[in-house]
């Protein structure tokens, strides 16, 4: 019943039909581009093994920058395209909806690089993004990627959906599972910079995994609470130096961007 | 994927039988806050979530428990503009009825016309789906408590407590788990209980309405709201304390 596909109409003359071919020009993809705000040689020349978080936009941001923005981030550049502008905010909590790429480093661990990618990068210009962060960044010794998963798009193997709290993850093969981590099951695909990152990363022998945690259209607070216990198996030191935030700090910080970003979704049509 | 074959014209199944705009519709009620409705013995509660309004916006102006007649109230969770149009609809049907039939609307028959409003819209080309899932409740003229819900597909049933909206598959296992049938103050205590597992507490977030037999549809105000809020609150944490002193004893 389905063994062909109808394809749309098309001319009869097969001239036409060329000379239609011959009229399409390429675009050329964008490239990204990567502002330091200060110096960029020491990561020119740089001999310390660096640990690269990157996120995506929505609640993969919001966990990094709710839990290490106010007090433990350097801002160290930003990656931005030409035709992705950003936006102003005017609350610090709204910073998550400024539609901009900005890189940071951990005050203390200073190995640690967190990317919060918070525009919508099409799946065209992913390898680009993932080639420029680390061709640009040396010694890389392993990639995070924390993303996020639409309910709705999620393939359960049975009638039970489930909601959040729910994380899965997805892992090259130089990444070492220490972390009891669930991988994300068949016929599940991941994209766009979680699929970029691991290739290129499986490429170049860099360990790599891609954190997904599951979110509504409505955004909660457990999509975004679900990746502390994994950041902090995988990266113990950032939640136990001296600049860390108490539990109660960060939680009010998640809820004040959870309603930012809500709201900017909403558009006052839902009630 | 293949959804994206079939999903943009209401009209056509899928292979696999799903109709994917309804599905996307029932994604749109999920967007908007939660309501619970409790149907206990005498009594029965509509408890919604009151979203927060704009500085400058009169709060007033947007209310999401709507008398549709004397003894009928409906609450909704979807796209605003979608409810203001099928509660006109329903308000006149129930005014109809009356004027045709010299009697009051059941309960059930105010929800079947609904549903069947809901239902045409995913049967015609051109138009789409209602982004609202419903809770009619009230007192039909036996007396008898009733509870209805209707969603984008144009189904309709009876329940005996439901929740729609953001997070109403949490708050629905929480009824079950902790329903029974009994009097006015637990089940009103039902609801805001419900609403306080995913709401933030306090009366300003929270809106009651109480339906008795033969009497007004009430409102509670802020300050009754509070008091439920302060004894539920109260009620959970002398639950916390037994739970935690026989975990130690163990």
């Amino acid at each position: 019943m389905f063994a062909f596909e109808i394809q749309p109409v098309r001319s009869r003359n097969w001239e036409i039909e060329e000379e239609e071919d011959q009229e399409v020009v390429s675009i050329e993809i964008p490239k990204p581009i990567i502002t330091f705000n200060k110096d960029k040689s020491e990561f020119d020349n740089n001999d310390t093994p660096l640990n690269i978080i990157v996120s995506t936009k929505g609640s993969p941001s919001i966990f990094v920058k709710a839990c290490f923005e106010s007090n433990q981030f350097d801002d160290i550049a930003d990656i931005s395209y030409s035709d992705i502008k950003s936006l102003k905010t005017n609350v610090s909590t709204n910073s998550v909806l400024n539609n901009k790429c900005t890189v940071y480093r951990h005050k203390i661990e200073k190995s640690m690089i967190f990317i919060t990618v918070q525009y919508d990068l099409p799946s065209e210009r992913c390898f680009g993004f993932a080639e420029l962060v680390l061709n640009t960044f040396k010694n890389v010794s392993q990639v995070i990627v924390l993303d996020k998963l639409l309910n709705s798009h999620y393939l359960s193997h049975d009638y039970r959906h489930p909601i959040p709290p729910f994380t899965r993850a997805i892992f090259n093969s130089f990444f070492k599972n220490n972390y009891s981590l669930t991988p994300l099951e068949s016929s599940n695909i991941i994209e766009n910079l979680s699929a970029s990152f691991l290739t290129i990363c499986q490429v170049r022998n860099i360990p790599a995994c891609s954190v997904l945690s599951l979110y509504e259209s409505h955004l909660n607070l457990e999509s975004i609470q679900s990746f502390m216990p994994i950041v902090k198996s995988i990266y113990p030191q950032l939640f136990n130096n001296s600049l860390s935030l108490k539990q109660e700090d960060i939680t009010s910080q998640f809820k004040l961007m959870i309603n930012a970003l809500n709201k900017r979704n909403d558009k006052g049509m839902y009630m | 994927m293949s959804s994206s074959r079939y999903d943009r014209a209401i009209t056509v199944f899928s292979p696999d039988g799903h109709l994917f705009q309804v599905e996307y519709a029932m994604e749109a009620v999920r967007k908007g806050t939660v309501a619970v409705g409790v149907r206990g013995k005498d009594v029965i509660v509509l408890g919604v979530e009151k979203k927060a309004t704009a500085k400058l916006q009169d709060a007033r102006s947007i209310r999401k428990i709507v008398k549709l007649d004397d003894h009928i109230c409906l609450t909704f969770a979807g796209l605003t503009a979608d409810s203001r149009v099928l509660i006109s609809k329903a308000l006149m049907e129930c005014q109809s009825y009356r004027l045709t039939v010299e009697d009051s609307p059941s309960v059930e028959y105010i929800s079947k016309f609904i549903a069947g409003i809901q239902q045409r819209y995913t049967q015609s080309g051109g138009v789409r789906p209602f982004g609202i899932s419903t809770l009619i409740v009230g007192f039909d003229t036996d007396g008898t408590p009733n509870l209805y819900q209707t969603d984008p597909s144009g189904s309709y049933s009876s329940w005996k407590a439901a929740a729609i909206g953001r997070s109403s598959k949490s708050v629905g296992e929480f009824l079950e788990k902790n329903y029974t049938d009994v009097s006015e103050e637990e089940s009103i205590k039902l609801a805001v209980r419900a609403l306080l597992e995913i709401v933030e507490s306090g009366n300003k977030n929270i809106e009651i309405a109480v339906i008795r037999n033969k009497q007004p549809i009430v409102l509670l105000d802020e300050q009754e709201i509070d008091k439920l809020v302060a004894v539920v609150e109260a009620e959970k944490e002398i639950q916390k304390e037994q739970e935690k002193s026989e975990k130690q004893q163990k």
